[in-house]
């Protein structure tokens, strides 16, 4: 193995060398989030032109973003863990969540609050236009930064739309923040209200979660009452409440995701 | 004239006196009198007074004569009698008041004198003394005089005092100073400096009015050397912008020159003129583009001028910004500095002198200044990149000078994000570059043990849609180099099952690609990565080799990464053979020979005859029956031969096959023989070498005589001058055999093949056979044969070249005869005599 590191030595090695020494113990900054934003979603690899039909959709997302630091990453992986092996261990189910907030490649991902299921619109104006009412109703309400708990009490859902998927969700606090993401739902939905745009399904608000976990199964093999009964009944979390400070709006564009800041007081 | 008893000295005098009572308008008596006066001048017998007396009365006898009153002040002015120019001045005053008619002349000569004093008041009062007694189409003669001294004596004057004579630095410090006093001079006034050239000024707008119009940009030119503004103001917008809407007035009309001037004249007066400067200098923008800096310039001096250094800062910043090429960035750079220099200069200049309770103003424009001069001097690596991005934003070599400006990682990594935001991943040309950029990018996390954030960001850049695949491999491999160091090989391998999973229509995708008949994101191809192919390869064959015993599971992963390869039709010659050996040292035979069976029909003859090398040579190291190999060798050889490689390599393979199967038999030399004569003529050097090898096998392993018929056929197969060496050699062998017959006879044949001079090595071996096996007669029919091959293979060079369609060597005949003409002569002529005629 040594022959191959040898072999492939990075070329950036060398060139770093210098600057990591002068570079000393200096603390880097976040990745601001406009660079994170701005390819967002990987590019379609569909091969469209073997496509028969021509018609496009313009789909979008709203959501609240929470970027996760590295100790919470960490309670996380344990809380998950724990999941599984409670899953394992009370239920006969041979299922097992892989987490969402690590990407297939390995590396650090977003989790996220809905704040609506998929947007369709027939046309890109028309998605713009949702896009501008919303940063507008944003200016214009009363919303401002606010503080979002999230409790280490997972909960097995089924997807909507696809019935062999499941998510292992974290409740997120009703108290503190339930008239401010009511209004920001609100503020989606009254902007697409009188556009040319479809849900494919309505948006359940009574169930405001994170999911943390998900599961591709047969639907027949997953009995999400019995796991959620052996997660309340024998996990412990033994981890304290997650909470982070919710800013903006995201909502995705093509690849790249765009962001309408709550007015700060 | 009670005087004239004074004046009168002899008879003479008497008698001219009693002549002008009589004819006192006779000129001729005048000229003589005063002529007899100057000689006794001359003889000291009179004194200037005398003259000017008589010259006097003579000019008032004839008042209105303009000659007379010319040769009296000339006389005058030649003499030098008047300590100034007064006089002369009194003179042409009296006379101007006393002639009539004809006055151009004598006007010439008051304004030519006027001019001569370079008093202006008096220049005035000639010209203002002389035009109204001029015919009108005379005054241009006056005119031209005034032009002629205003060009040649006032402007360069003028120009010499004028500001541009000085360094830019130097009028900064001048105008700095100037305003530094006055905000701390309570006393000084406020008003305008108004030039006091008004005199010429006024002159000029004068002849303006009865000037033509093409004269009018050269006058006004010279006007705007008076400075005097006022008149500078009034006249160019009279003649030039009568109003406020400049969009009618075209280049010709206003020539930039005079635009500039008017520009700087409207400067000087301030804020009166403020709303027509700004329009003005939009005019001048628009219709003149070139002046773009100049009027940076220009605007910078007023700021300077009006006292308002703090708005410099960000004017210059706006302008520098606005640059849009390396000359125009480097002049508006310069001006900064020199603009912050003379503010912080005269400053401190003052504050040594000034009086320090009163001097908190000074204290702040020094601390100011010298910060911006500081953080000028220090921004200008920054300020240039800024330049360059301004020009091509998609440009990474630009951003990665940027990144390198800066040394502190927060600023880096703020230059990346910035250039990542503004980067059009479809407009940068050279592939590769910004995946290498992301790659930086990354790794500055990385490195400083941030591995979260330098994942974040690799699989950000690979979410880009980038146009060249090679962007996407520059950052895959860079980040599973990364890991391999960090994680170890199964974290790469995994990153790779995800990165080369093969979509169903992968040949299809892979053609849509690279004819770019639709903007297909690299990601589409990623699976089409050589590169990342055989570096999995080789993770995937190392940690093969660092076990003990075969690994039935790798070896799978393994075929599966080839076989891969193989259908996306990127493996190389090389892999393929790699993988071919990989496959026989699994001891799968079988795919083996499938891997090479494939590897020689997928590439074309000259690169499948390196492929069926390896092959044959790895073939009869398999348990394969010979059959099976004779049936490659057969294969290959009838794909390649015909094609014109030169294939002795694998006729010796099979060579030395045969004999390692059944020993050395006539069969196995039968192999080299088959090269021998079926390989094309082009390749001679492989024909002679299986020749060789055939002939000296069959020697030695089946006699002598075996070799004859080798030899037969050797010698009129191979070129005539590669033979000396074989009929030299099989005659040897007929000696040996005791047939010297025979052995004449094959060197009689081999005498034939080449000129006798080209074939020494043969004559002289028949020369010492003859002297052993011979006698005197075959000798002599020896020698009389070469003679005779020497005649008749004669190379008549001169003829064959002048047969049709041979070059014909003229030129250098021509030379020959034209070098040595007296020779040729000569020896055309032998008996020519030489007269000396």
């Amino acid at each position: 193995m040594d022959l191959v590191k040898q072999a492939y030595a990075s070329s950036s090695e060398s060139e770093n060398e210098q600057e990591e020494q002068s570079s000393g113990a200096e603390t880097l900054p976040p990745i601001p989030s406009a660079v994170l934003d701005k390819f967002n979603i990987a590019p379609s690899v569909r091969n469209d032109s073997m496509k028969t039909s021509s018609f496009r959709h313009w789909v979008t997302f709203a959501y609240i973003e929470w970027r996760l630091a590295q100790k919470e990453r960490a309670s996380l992986d344990r809380l998950l863990s724990k999941c599984n092996s409670t899953i394992q261990k009370h239920t006969s189910q041979e299922v097992r969540f892989t987490p969402t907030y690590w990407s297939d490649l390995g590396s650090p991902r977003p989790l996220h609050i809905s704040l609506c299921t998929n947007i369709v619109f027939k046309q890109a104006e028309t998605r713009e236009t949702f896009f501008k009412n919303v940063e507008t109703a944003v200016e214009q309400s009363d919303s401002k930064p606010f503080k979002v708990i999230v409790f280490p009490r997972p909960r097995v859902i089924r997807s909507l739309t696809n019935s062999g998927h499941f998510f292992l969700t974290l409740p997120i606090d009703t108290c503190d923040t339930e008239t401010s993401i009511a209004q920001l739902i609100r503020i989606i939905r009254d902007s697409h209200r009188d556009l040319d745009a479809t849900v494919n399904f309505p948006f359940d608000e009574s169930a405001i979660h994170v999911s943390i976990g998900s599961l591709n199964a047969s639907p027949e093999s997953v009995n999400t009452a019995a796991l959620n009964e052996a997660l309340a009944s024998h996990l412990t979390p033994e981890i304290p409440d997650f909470s982070f400070k919710a800013t903006n709006i995201k909502m995705d564009r093509n690849r790249e995701t765009l962001s309408v800041r709550f007015p700060e007081v | 004239m009670e005087d004239i008893d004074r004046y009168i000295k002899d008879d003479e005098d008497i008698a001219f006196e009693f002549e002008l009572q009589s004819t006192p308008t006779n000129h001729k008596t005048w000229e003589r009198y005063l002529s007899k006066w100057k000689q006794q001048l001359k003889n000291n017998e009179r004194t200037f007074n005398d003259l000017i007396w008589l010259y006097q009365r003579y000019a008032l006898q004839f008042r209105e004569d303009s000659d007379v009153w010319n040769e009296y002040i000339n006389w005058l002015i030649e003499e030098q009698l008047f300590s100034d120019y007064h006089g002369i001045i009194d003179c042409y005053d009296q006379a101007m008041h006393s002639v009539k008619g004809k006055f151009e002349v004598i006007s010439i000569q008051y304004l030519k004198y006027a001019i001569g004093t370079l008093d202006i008041k008096v220049i005035v009062k000639a010209l203002n003394d002389t035009l109204p007694v001029v015919p009108k189409q005379t005054h241009y003669k006056l005119w031209n005089l005034i032009l002629e001294f205003i060009q040649s004596k006032i402007i360069p004057i003028l120009n010499d005092n004028a500001e541009d004579s000085k360094s830019q630095l130097e009028l900064f410090e001048e105008i700095v100073r100037n305003v530094i006093k006055h905000n701390t001079d309570t006393t000084s006034t406020e008003e305008v400096e108004i030039s006091s050239n008004a005199s010429i000024s006024e002159l000029l707008e004068r002849y303006l009015v009865v000037s033509s119009k093409d004269n009018r940009v050269d006058v006004l030119t010279m006007l705007g050397s008076t400075r005097d503004w006022v008149s500078i103001k009034r006249t160019f917008e009279y003649y030039l912008f009568p109003s406020d809407a400049y969009d009618n007035i075209s280049s010709d009309d206003a020539p930039y020159s005079l635009c500039i001037l008017y520009l700087e004249c409207l400067h000087h007066f301030g804020k009166t003129s403020e709303a027509k400067r700004i329009k003005f200098s939009n005019f001048i923008e628009k219709t003149y583009p070139f002046s773009w800096i100049n009027l940076r310039i220009m605007d910078t001096e007023l700021l300077l001028k009006t006292g308002q250094f703090s708005q410099l800062e960000k004017f210059l910043d706006d302008a520098l910004a606005k640059t849009k090429s390396v000359k125009d960035f480097e002049t508006i750079f310069a001006l900064h500095i020199n603009v912050e220099q003379a503010i912080v200069e005269t400053a401190l200049k003052v504050y040594e002198t000034a009086d320090k309770s009163n001097s908190s103003y000074i204290e702040e424009l020094i601390t100011n200044h010298m910060q911006y001069l500081n953080n000028l001097t220090k921004s200008y690596a920054v300020k240039l990149n800024d330049f360059h991005l301004r020009k091509n934003v998609n440009d990474i070599g630009v951003w990665i000078q940027r990144v390198n400006i800066y040394s502190s990682l927060t600023d880096k990594c703020s230059v990346y994000a910035d250039a990542i935001l503004r980067i059009d991943p479809l407009k940068v040309k050279t592939p590769g570059y910004l995946g290498e950029f992301w790659c930086s990018y990354a790794r500055l996390y990385w490195d400083n043990t941030d591995i979260d954030s330098a994942r974040e960001l690799y699989e950000k850049a690979l979410q880009v849609p980038f146009p060249h695949l090679k962007d996407l491999e520059v950052i895959w491999m860079n980040w599973m180099e990364k890991e391999l160091v960090r994680e170890g090989a199964d974290r790469v391998i995994s990153l790779l099952d995800k990165a080369l999973v093969i979509p169903e229509n992968a040949l299809a995708r892979l053609e849509q690609f690279r004819n770019r008949r639709t903007n297909i994101p690299s990601q589409s191809v990623i699976f089409s990565s050589l590169k990342m192919w055989t570096f999995y390869l080789d993770l995937l064959e190392s940690a093969k080799y660092s076990e003990d015993g075969l690994n039935p599971k790798l070896y799978k992963d393994v075929k599966h990464v080839y076989d891969s390869m193989i259908n996306l039709r990127i493996i190389t010659p090389l892999l393929f053979t790699s993988y071919a050996k990989f496959a026989k040292l699994n001891n799968d035979r079988e795919k083996c020979l499938q891997i090479y069976d494939r590897a020689v029909s997928s590439f074309p003859p000259t690169v499948s005859y390196d492929i069926w090398k390896i092959y044959l040579k790895d073939v009869m190291e398999l348990s394969v029956t010979p059959e099976h190999i004779r049936d490659l060798f057969d294969s290959a050889l009838s794909n390649l031969t015909p094609q014109g490689i030169d294939t002795k390599e694998i006729y010796l393979l099979g060579n030395t096959f045969e004999e390692n199967t059944n020993g050395i038999t006539q069969g196995s030399i039968a192999v080299l023989l088959g090269g021998a004569r079926d390989l094309k003529e082009k390749f001679v050097g492989s024909k002679l070498e299986l020749w060789d090898l055939a002939i000296e096998k069959t020697k030695t392993h089946f006699g002598l005589e075996a070799a004859r018929p080798l030899y037969e056929e050797c010698i009129t197969e191979i070129p005539c001058d590669r033979s000396s060496k074989y009929i030299i050699s099989f005659a040897d062998i007929e000696v040996v055999l005791g047939e010297t017959v025979r052995a004449r006879e094959i060197l009689k044949y081999g005498s034939t093949l080449l000129p006798p001079a080209r074939n020494d090595e043969l004559w002289s071996y028949w020369e010492m056979f003859e002297v052993n096996n011979g006698d005197k007669q075959t000798y002599k029919d020896m020698v009389k044969l070469k003679m005779k091959l020497e005649v008749e293979m004669k190379v008549d060079t001169e003829h064959i070249s002048q047969e049709n369609g041979n070059v014909e060597f003229v030129s250098s005949k021509k030379q020959k005869t034209q070098t040595n003409p007296e020779t040729t002569a000569a020896e055309s002529n032998p008996e020519e005599i030489d007269l000396d005629l």
